[in-house]
């Protein structure tokens, strides 16, 4: 059965991609040469920093001891002063939560996992005290394309998401309209 | 002696991937005779910035504007630079086309 729950400090986050079930306990070698420790070490300290002074910033999916997919979200001040994209409307910024990424090992894909752990952010983000969380889009030509493997504008629709901005940059000589989509939290 | 050539990383935690181990940085910087200067944009806080190189700071003021949008950041990857000229490099696995840069450029002998 597949289970959302909250990072803790017994295994903060510390690499990307996910492509196979991750089992804290016993954490594969990662040979990549881009994932050297130094690396993993950065990444596993930031996570515990924000967690240490906002909460947390990681949710994983479970299934049995294996984490299968994770989603990662930062207070909207943290997602900008690392450089994330961020819209520029500053109501409620301190308490607006940032959608960074979402990934799923590709089994378990297609499945409402993604769908599952959203519906978890939201909870937490109620729980814990922010009006907010902010995440982006953006369409080329006709189609609709994910931003940090989230998910396709009506995706975000569908789940009470709301376009809030709307750009237009070139980017490969293409035109891409970005779009902001915010859902407020009761 | 000639001056050593710089190149100038700076890092997301978010993209902390192309941080090179120690070890491979030292053989970059000793094969290539560069010295490689690493900047993690989460460290930087304010107080910081006037003392960065003029390009470094200017760049994550770039990155920090809400209405910015880096996309080569966004789709991960960091951000290069060859004594205080930006590299325009793919998002990935960049070390090589910094290698591959210094071979094009000192084999034109404009360096």
């Amino acid at each position: 059965m597949i289970e959302v729950k909250e990072m803790t400090d017994e295994y903060v986050f510390d690499r990307c991609p996910l492509k196979t079930p991750l089992n804290p306990l016993n954490l594969p070698e990662d040979t990549y040469l881009g994932y050297g420790k130094r690396a993993k070490g950065v990444r596993r300290r930031f996570f515990q920093e924000v967690k240490n002074r906002y909460g947390n910033c990681v949710l994983f999916a479970w299934n049995d001891n294996e984490i299968i997919g994770f989603l990662i979200f930062l207070p909207k001040t943290v997602a900008r002063k690392i450089g994330l994209k961020t819209s520029s409307n500053d109501n409620l910024l301190h308490q607006t939560l940032q959608y960074v990424c979402m990934q799923l090992v590709s089994a378990y894909r297609k499945k409402g996992v993604g769908t599952t752990m959203m519906k978890s952010l939201i909870t937490w983000a109620k729980n814990n005290g922010w009006k907010r969380i902010e995440a982006h889009n953006m369409r080329r030509g006709n189609k609709d394309e994910d931003w940090r493997w989230g998910w396709a504008l009506p995706k975000w629709m569908s789940m009470g998401f709301k376009t809030t901005e709307q750009y237009e940059l070139d980017f490969l000589n293409d035109k891409i309209q970005v779009f902001s989509v915010v859902l407020d939290i009761d | 002696m000639l001056a050593k050539e710089v190149v100038d990383v700076i890092h997301s935690p978010w993209c902390f991937i192309e941080a090179l181990e120690e070890r491979y940085k030292k053989e970059l910087e000793e094969t290539w005779a560069i010295r490689i200067r690493e900047f993690n944009i989460w460290d930087i806080g304010d107080e910081k910035m006037n003392h960065l190189p003029h390009h470094i700071s200017q760049e994550v003021k770039k990155l920090r504007d809400p209405h910015n949008l880096e996309m080569r950041w966004h789709a991960g990857g960091s951000i290069f630079f060859l004594n205080g000229e930006r590299l325009n490099v793919s998002s990935s696995l960049k070390w090589p086309q910094i290698e591959k840069i210094l071979e094009e450029r000192r084999g034109k002998g404009e360096n």
